[in-house]
């Protein structure tokens, strides 16, 4: 119980300023979108890019106390519920039919992100451990594959940080860049949504250029993605295996126990939801069985939305253009051959594919 | 193989997978919709 009130205590002065800042940043894109009458400014305006944008600043610009770290550090944990209370959306055929399309193109992505980036960094002489986590990252989620793969191929603190410092680099990046060029390319919600969920690295920044998208493009993204999330275990235990080979890591005794271990359970929830809502659908068929379902998941996609205005505003707060600047211009000429491959061989995946995607 | 840091059993995951579950039951049950 102490340990609890403790926890609660330290995390409430961040949490209440990430809360009200995405009220804030809410109410002031509803009041924006009435009053800005040129149609471009105003999609500049919308909720998530004034969340991620106002945080950024915010964070950078205002000496925030020491106080309010950890609970700012708290919007993965609503990332992570927004995404599973997404489930009650998608019809489980839905999900299958998307997932097994997506599986198939996440393995080519992460074959050819690990076999890129290995490649790209032995030219530039990093070390080879730092070399795979950089594949880990690029290839599958982000961060948390980093963090997950870091221990168990028993990489050095040094270069944990690097790769993460690539990673947020280019999550920060990607939240401009590729909706710029979905525009350019006149890409559909469905296809943008596919690609971001395949190319952006951490699963924050992939869930936000999605919704900069659109709100369509969105659901993709996070279908896309999770299929990402959800081989990350296959991955770092390769890589565990590899290491421990050469005698550079401890072997892998329970390979299951470790692939369950390294599993994103939120994956499981997000399925248990779809699930859940599909069964509901299907054995109440009436009109009004379904007009009380379609109320019950409208306020659902309403705190999944709530959730991630906080994650925006976290994951805004969280980037630090001085941390970037101090990583120095290594992660820049790595992260970006790494980055542009992968996106370019992606959106090409992507378009090649484009009439095998099943419409949600 | 286990990780330097030893997780707790029931991780982050585990605790959003909670929170939207209860969340879920509570709107199922009439929790009214919080407006977006």
């Amino acid at each position: 119980m102490k340990r609890f009130i403790d926890a609660t205590v330290r995390l409430l002065p961040g949490v209440a300023l990430v809360v009200a800042l995405a009220i804030g940043g809410k109410l002031l894109s509803n009041w924006l979108q009435v009053v800005i009458v040129v149609a471009w400014i105003r999609s500049l305006a919308s909720n998530v890019i004034i969340a991620i944008v106002g945080g950024m600043l915010i964070g950078n610009l205002v000496p925030l106390p020491k106080i309010f770290a950890p609970g700012i550090g708290t919007y993965e944990f609503f990332l992570k519920v927004g995404i599973v209370l997404m489930g009650a959306r998608f019809l489980v055929t839905d999900v299958a039919r998307l997932g097994g399309i997506g599986l198939a193109m996440v393995v080519v992505e992460i074959l050819f992100s690990i076999a890129f980036v290995g490649l790209f960094a032995r030219m530039f002489g990093l070390p080879g451990k730092l070399g795979s986590l950089l594949s880990v990252g690029v290839g599958i989620c982000g961060v948390s594959a980093i963090i997950g793969a870091a221990p168990s191929i028993e990489a050095k603190k040094e270069d944990t940080s690097y790769a993460i410092a690539v990673i947020l680099i280019f999550g920060a990046a990607a939240l401009v860049v590729y909706p710029l060029i979905g525009r350019l390319l006149s890409m559909s919600d469905k296809l943008f949504g596919v690609w971001a969920g395949l190319a952006v690295d951490n699963t924050a920044e992939a869930v936000a250029t999605g919704a900069i998208y659109s709100k369509a493009a969105l659901a993709y993204t996070t279908l896309a993605k999770l299929c990402r999330n959800a081989l990350m275990g296959f991955v770092i235990l390769g890589f565990a295996i590899y290491y421990s080979r050469r005698g550079m890591a401890q072997s892998v005794t329970h390979k299951g126990l470790f692939l369950w271990q390294k599993f994103p359970k939120f994956v499981l929830g997000f399925l248990g939801l779809s699930v859940l809502f599909s069964l509901l659908a299907a054995l109440f068929p009436s009109t009004e069985a379904h007009k009380f379902l379609a109320s019950k998941t409208g306020a659902l996609r309403n705190l999944s939305e709530w959730a991630f205005q906080l994650t925006f505003i976290g994951v805004g707060l969280r980037t630090s253009f001085k941390d970037m600047v101090k990583a120095g211009a290594k992660p820049l000429v790595v992260g970006v051959a790494a980055e542009a491959a992968v996106a370019v061989f992606t959106i090409g995946m992507v378009f090649a594919v484009a009439g095998f995607l099943p419409t949600l | 193989m286990e990780d330097n840091k030893k997780d707790h059993w029931l991780s982050l995951d585990w605790w959003t997978v909670i929170v939207a579950f209860t969340l879920t039951a509570l709107v199922l049950l009439g929790l009214p919709a919080i407006p977006w």
